[in-house]
């Protein structure tokens, strides 16, 4: 912060709620992001001008938060509840008719995110259904948001698409270590099916 | 929360919101009064934003800025009503005195049309254009000045009221839209979200560009009118600003009352040539440079659905019909063409 940035009320509003003193402290946002992975690069300012680009949205148990097809326009942290991950296995035939079946994927819980490359990228589809899991709260940035906060806000706009570029990259690192893994299992099976074969 | 019991809320919720739209929409309607302040209000605080956000990424405390941006701009206003309304009624009330000017000039030149027919064609032209256009204007003019202090009483009315939406708009814009989105139910946040920022920045852009463009080609227009010394330059240079607002058929508005005083006005001095020359290089740099590095990359719509688009919004909502029918069709065509990629999901890549 330079020394023209003196002081703000919205500043001091933000320290009285990061006040240890203060009751509201766990319910503040900009705590709950600190404590997050993905912002430890942020600076206290830098946080507090994120959060004035989120919004905050309370989901039912079952509700759905998006359906795999759908084009993705936000990115999601979880603050409270869980959510669960569908995606749609191959469709099966049964007695004549084309039936969709979704498969469990995995459980996110909170400080968990979801969503992230529809911030990096304009309509792409999802790939899976995320539904809540018991009354859930998310906090969401969309792609609008990114676009405005790029022109009002340049330095904290490409840290938060650095940070999303980081946790793409470790998605993709460890795609590829478990691409690696599958090869490799399906070499050996097949070494040992041509060991079978010829004696 | 069972899914039936889950799907009704749901339901419920869309209901609500859209009643909640269509209400809105018929407040708007029926209440012009407070729509075409808070529209002004609108389109001004697009044009103010960038040079508010221009400021407000540096230190400076965003409502000390726009409070600074508000307060420029009614002084301009005031300055506008005290100093330029001045001139320009000074010029429109000798424009008035160069009335019966444009009568006998458009009386002698039927009288050598006539003769031209009767001599050339042996035809006698019996009905009088002229007369009936004469009355026509006197009529109308007439109702402009009768109606002209009600348009002051308005014009006074909103140059309090404006002001106050314009700085609500610039200073709490944002709080609103948060605040609105809040109750938009959870299937549609998205959507809604990504449209509604759409068509507020196709709008922005283009009345931005629009009021660059205009002010541009005003501006030319007066300094050369000044320059070739031809009469109501002021005048002019604001009657070809205002006009350009209107796709295709606006320079051809702005130049006929330039050329109607350049042939009534039997003054030696007045260039006629040198008024024609200046009209062709404002519109040629309008058209050359300025139109395609401003405005043709926000609008991308077929010229026949521009010219479709302004008939319709002229006919809807007249003068601000006309400005705001451009980015409407554009965001409409936005609008179709997303409900178009859902029905179809077409062009979409799947996320990894």
């Amino acid at each position: 912060m330079n020394s023209e940035e003196k002081v703000k009320i919205s500043m001091l509003k933000y320290f009285w709620q990061a006040s240890p003193l203060s009751l509201s402290r766990n319910k503040s946002l900009h705590l709950f992001l600190k404590k997050m992975e993905m912002f430890k690069d942020f600076g206290d300012y830098e946080i507090w001008t994120l959060t004035k680009y989120m919004h905050q949205r309370s989901y039912s148990h079952n509700e759905i938060i998006f359906k795999e097809g759908d084009f993705g326009l936000a990115f999601y942290i979880i603050h409270s509840g869980s959510v669960q991950i569908y995606a749609k296995k191959p469709d099966d035939l049964e007695e004549g008719f084309v039936v969709t079946k979704m498969t469990r994927i995995t459980e996110l819980n909170a400080y968990d995110y979801l969503g992230e490359l529809s911030l990096i990228d304009t309509h792409r589809k999802r790939t899976a259904t995320a539904l809540a899991n018991g009354n859930t709260v998310l906090i969401s940035i969309y792609k609008s948001d990114v676009d405005e906060m790029i022109r009002r806000h340049p330095v904290v706009a490409a840290k938060l698409i650095q940070s999303m570029a980081s946790v793409v990259a470790r998605r993709f690192v460890s795609v590829t270590e478990d691409l690696k893994l599958a090869k490799e299992k399906i070499f050996r099976l097949e070494n040992s099916n041509e060991s079978k074969i010829t004696p | 929360m069972n899914q039936k019991s889950l799907l009704k809320k749901n339901n419920i919720k869309k209901i609500y919101f859209s009643l909640l739209l269509v209400g809105i929409g018929f407040f708007l309607l029926f209440f012009p009064r407070v729509t075409l302040p808070l529209g002004i209000a609108y389109i001004l605080s697009l044009i103010l934003k960038p040079f508010v956000t221009l400021f407000e990424t540096s230190s400076w405390q965003k409502k000390i800025v726009i409070f600074s941006v508000t307060l420029l701009f009614l002084s301009f206003i005031t300055y506008f009503f005290i100093y330029a309304l001045d001139i320009i009624t000074n010029e429109t009330s000798n424009f008035e005195l160069y009335l019966p000017k444009l009568e006998i000039y458009f009386r002698e030149k039927y009288i050598e049309l006539q003769n031209f027919l009767l001599t050339k064609f042996k035809y006698k032209l019996d009905f009088d254009g002229v007369e009936l256009i004469i009355n026509y204007g006197r009529l109308y003019l007439k109702e402009i000045i009768i109606s002209f202090p009600k348009i002051f009483s308005t014009i006074f009315e909103y140059s309090f009221i404006i002001p106050i939406f314009l700085f609500f708009i610039l200073k709490d814009g944002r709080s609103f839209r948060k605040l609105f989105l809040k109750i938009v139910p959870n299937p549609w946040v998205e959507k809604f979200y990504y449209l509604t920022y759409q068509f507020n920045s196709k709008f922005g852009d283009y009345i931005l560009s629009k009021f660059v463009e205009a002010t541009i080609v005003g501006v030319i227009i007066t300094f050369g009118l000044l320059i070739i010394n031809y009469p109501f330059a002021l005048l002019l240079g604001l009657l070809a600003a205002v006009t350009n607002i209107f796709p295709y058929i606006g320079p051809v508005l702005g130049f006929i009352p330039a050329l109607v005083i350049g042939l009534v006005d039997n003054n030696p001095e007045t260039t006629l040539q040198g008024m024609v020359l200046l009209y062709i290089i404002a519109n040629a740099i309008d058209l050359a440079i300025v139109f395609p590095l401003l405005v043709s990359k926000i609008v991308n719509l077929h010229p026949v659905m521009v010219i479709i688009s302004v008939i319709i919004g002229s006919q809807i909502g007249g003068v601000i019909g006309m400005l705001i029918s451009i980015p409407l069709a554009a965001f409409l065509k936005l609008l179709f063409l997303e409900v178009y990629r859902e029905l179809y999901n077409q062009n979409g890549n799947n996320e990894v």
